[in-house]
């Protein structure tokens, strides 16, 4: 439909209150890169430069840029837009967003003219450049932290072995010349030291987690399972728990230790919350594979979670309150959390109180990429 | 012949004097405190002349954090010298640092031996000790 002489008015009426008063810089160039037109943002920063060459009046050159030039890329290549960020010559960084402008006589002739769209984005700049300083500062603190968790946890290992023989040697040499209750502190100073030294054990695993280096090695999965099922065979022969292990485990691409740990953590996890009267307790580990993600299970029967703590109890020192087990330390699940992110999985629990659980991890099958405990 | 035992920590020394007593250890323990009298101990002793009346240790249990100079260091000094060598080092630590237990094997040590929490595991670890490098293992001297 051909447009009335009333419609092309109001349309260039329109279109000219839009170059005038739109935030951003309109500028109309030739393709000797003569100014041709500028709206009032950019004479206000860069004055009315019509006539002179864009490139002197956005960056102070003397002749055109080397490259990222719109003029070049769009006569050249045809390109229907070019953008590119850049410093212009007060130090601002600008966007600009190169169009061709189209002829008006003919039906979508290419003219030799370019217009550019030119946004300042200094702000936009600057809070990335603060981000990204801001970023490697929490990451500097982040290992600084690690390294203060890794040096605590460490020496405090040396009292506390101290401790721990100290009063292993009081209950054989002295035990039966204590009364009820000197027996029962003794007892007491016991516990408490071995539960300090599992929390110990753990907060140096988990400062272990993110000091881990990067590792790419492709290793079978059932080597590593049976590794931590051997590790745990006096816990799980203490509470009589019976293993099933998946015949059919792939070979990932995974930091092998950590693999390891994070397994260790959540068998040990089963077999803490197994329940006393447990007539059959048993752990399954299976494996499947969904949307390009291998998906392990350690599944048990044992008293199971309420759904309320299934986010909880990956948190750090989170132990569900009803059970009083010496050896919970809150810390193993967090473990097991840190490595699957760092291997960029997830990982969840299906429970319901009374009736077992299951917990789940997921491994990428495609990302060959290696272990990064930054992300987790 | 003797044990040296070189360990800066009194209490973790007494434990495993008494863990080696336990397991019906006979031999003499001599315990050094720290790296620079253990060094000196072992080390100027150079003088090969039959005068020299020092009795090499059938086995030594090092720390590796010990003040002044580092069980690390005294280990290679020995692993180094012809005179020192074949005497069995076991570095007996808290430390659990990779590190440590792989500087410990490039400087040629014998074994390396986290020190348990566990009083139980403690003891047994030290009579597994003694019986294999006292009762087992042979040197030349």
């Amino acid at each position: 439909m051909i447009p009335q002489k009333k419609d092309i008015n109001l349309e260039k009426y329109n279109l000219r209150n839009l170059l005038l008063n739109t935030g951003d810089g309109i500028i109309i160039k030739d393709k000797h890169w003569r100014v041709e037109f500028l709206n009032q943002p950019l004479i206000d920063i860069y004055g009315d430069q019509v006539g002179q060459h864009c490139f002197e009046m956005l960056f102070g050159r003397t002749s055109p840029c080397e490259k990222d030039c719109p003029i070049e890329e769009i006569l050249k290549n045809g390109a229907p837009a070019f953008k590119h960020i850049k410093q212009d010559k007060f130090g601002n960084w600008i966007e600009i967003t190169a169009v061709p402008a189209i002829e008006t006589d003919g039906p979508g002739k290419m003219n030799d003219s370019i217009i550019g769209i030119v946004r300042d984005m200094s702000k936009i700049m600057n809070l990335q450049d603060e981000l990204r300083t801001r970023n490697m500062e929490i990451k500097l603190k982040n290992n600084e932290l690690e390294n203060f968790v890794y040096t605590v946890s460490h020496d405090l290992r040396s009292p506390l072995v101290s401790l721990q023989g100290l009063a292993g040697a009081l209950m054989e040499d002295c035990y039966d010349q204590l009364d009820d209750q000197g027996k029962e502190y003794l007892l007491d100073i016991k516990n408490s030291v071995h539960r300090m030294g599992l929390l110990v054990r753990d907060l140096l695993d988990l400062s272990r987690v993110s000091r881990s280096q990067h590792c790419s090695k492709e290793v079978p999965i059932d080597g590593i399972v049976q590794e931590a099922v051997g590790q745990l065979k006096i816990s799980l022969k203490e509470k009589n728990v019976k293993v099933v292990i998946d015949e059919q485990m792939p070979a990932i691409f995974c930091n092998r230790d950590m693999i390891l740990l994070a397994l260790i953590n959540l068998l040990n996890n089963s077999i803490k919350f197994m329940g006393d009267n447990n007539p059959n307790p048993c752990i399954s580990i299976n494996h499947t594979i969904q949307d390009n993600y291998h998906i392990f299970s350690v599944q048990d029967n044992g008293i199971g979670i309420e759904k309320k703590y299934h986010k909880k109890i990956f948190e750090i020192f989170q132990t569900l309150n009803e059970i009083k087990d010496i050896n919970s330390t809150g810390v193993g699940l967090t473990i097991v959390k840190r490595i699957i992110e760092g291997h960029k999985g997830q990982v969840w629990v299906e429970s319901e109180k009374g009736k077992g659980s299951t917990f789940y991890f997921s491994l990428p099958i495609e990302d060959h990429s290696a272990f990064s405990p930054e992300q987790g | 012949m003797h044990i040296l035992l070189i360990e800066d920590d009194p209490v973790h020394a007494k434990l495993v004097e008494r863990a080696l007593k336990k397991s019906g250890l006979k031999n003499e323990i001599i315990i050094i405190t720290d790296g620079e009298a253990a060094f000196k101990y072992l080390f100027n002793q150079e003088d090969e002349s039959p005068e020299n009346k020092f009795i090499y240790p059938q086995l030594i249990l090092m720390d590796i954090n010990l003040p002044k100079v580092s069980g690390l260091e005294i280990l290679r000094r020995i692993k180094q010298s012809p005179r020192l060598q074949s005497i069995p080092v076991v570095m007996l630590t808290t430390s659990s640092n990779r590190v440590d237990l792989e500087k410990s094997y490039e400087f040629h040590a014998n074994s390396y031996i986290t020190k348990p929490l566990d009083y139980e595991e403690f003891n047994q670890k030290i009579r597994s000790v003694e019986h294999y490098w006292l009762n087992i293992n042979e040197i030349p001297y």
